[in-house]
């Protein structure tokens, strides 16, 4: 059996006679650039967390007024390289469906932003709260 | 609360012990997106296709929101949403996604595109609530009042902003229902977006009485850029022909 016919036997199950007509799909090229593009979003994703995290600790040391061109320069790049993430994420599952690297990436991604909604939510709930009923005795 | 007979009709603004700004923008994002989704299923989109735009179109939205926050504020610290960034990043979004899914762009762009002053007018509750945005020094009928330390009378800006937008969406939907050439009707409702945003700064209580201040250039700067976005991602895409035009090409 071919590898032709090894991967059509993969995708329907059944196994079909390969003609002269029937795309040629390289399945394998498609799993190496879909899992490259994986690769590189989580890269970036992590990159965009650092510098984020760089902006705000840099921030507590130095005075960000007279030397705010550093700061904007990570900032943009944070935001960049996190916007360029979900890009690329978006990218291989779209284009690269049977990929499940991209699609449990994803599925990953989602539940972060998920999970860090719930707890920026959560602070902002407690914060209000603390502050509702706080009161200076004496 | 309205107060009328011989006292001028006002509206008063109770000082809340929390402010809502935060969920009530939230709120009118999320229902702008939901009948973003119903236009483009209307529209014959595929769910796949709304999925993936509305991931990236949120993303970069609130990314560029927050970013463009920061840069305003000049402090990397400053966590916070800037309305002119969410609309550059919700157009952004919407390109990047056309740009890799292309299944029917101009539709899914001219539906968050007139969708977009439908989410800015709700989340002007959050502004009157919150006391942000608010008009000139007033004292006559419908004058919105704060009490506190920040408090005063003022011209009901953040009321005609809602009005204003909640109207402009309606005429959006007329616009993309019945202009058969949608880029030419993403063009038209730009345009008019930011004509009507430039003269409703004039009632700010920061506009300085010039002719033409720096908030109004920013709104002139934010419409530029969004009309130069739409005119590259629709050469890239090479959208943009009525149907009729496109069928006689063919």
């Amino acid at each position: 059996m071919d590898n032709q016919t090894t991967n059509n036997t993969m995708q329907t199950g059944t196994e079909t006679p390969v003609t002269a007509a029937m795309p040629q799909v390289d399945y394998a090229a498609r799993k190496k650039k879909a899992d490259m593009l994986c690769y590189i979003s989580l890269g970036l994703y992590a990159a965009s967390i650092v510098s984020a995290i760089a902006t705000y600790v840099y921030s507590a040391f130095v005075n960000y007024e007279t030397q705010n061109i550093i700061f904007k320069i990570l900032s943009a790049f944070s935001s960049v390289a996190f916007e360029a993430a979900w890009v690329l994420v978006i990218v291989a599952r779209a284009k690269f469906r049977e990929n499940r690297f991209a699609k449990i990436l994803l599925w990953v991604y989602i539940a972060m932003a998920i999970t860090v909604a719930v707890i920026l939510i959560a602070i902002i709930a407690y914060c209000v709260y603390t502050c509702s009923t706080c009161y200076m005795p004496g | 609360m309205l107060y009328a007979g011989v006292i001028p009709m006002k509206i008063y603004i109770p000082e809340l012990a929390w402010s809502p700004y935060g969920l009530l923008v939230l709120t009118s994002v999320a229902i702008g997106f939901a009948v973003a989704i119903y236009l483009m299923r209307k529209a014959g989109v595929t769910k796949h296709t709304i999925l993936y735009t509305c991931i990236l179109t949120s993303v970069f939205t609130v990314t560029n929101s927050v970013m463009g926050n920061m840069l305003i504020s000049n402090d990397p610290r400053a966590l916070g949403f800037s309305g002119l960034g969410a609309v550059v990043g919700m157009i952004l979004g919407v390109l990047v996604s056309g740009l890799i899914i292309k299944d029917k762009p101009e539709s899914v762009m001219a539906s968050f595109i007139a969708t977009a002053p439908l989410m800015y007018g709700l989340a002007k509750t959050g502004c009157l609530f919150g006391g942000c945005c608010h008009g000139k020094d007033y004292e006559g009928p419908f004058a919105i009042v704060y009490s506190g330390a920040n408090g005063g009378s003022y011209f009901p800006a953040q009321i005609i902003d809602m009005t204003v937008f909640i109207a402009m969406f309606a005429v959006n939907l007329i616009l993309i229902r019945k202009m058969k050439n949608k880029i030419a009707a993403i063009y038209v409702i730009l345009a008019l977006l930011t004509v009507v945003r430039f003269l409703l700064e004039y009632l700010k209580y920061y506009h300085d009485g010039s002719l033409i201040a720096s908030g109004q250039v920013s709104v002139l700067v934010a419409g530029a850029a969004s009309i130069v976005l739409v005119t590259v991602w629709k050469f890239l895409l090479k959208v943009g022909k009525a149907p009729a035009a496109a069928g006689a090409q063919n």
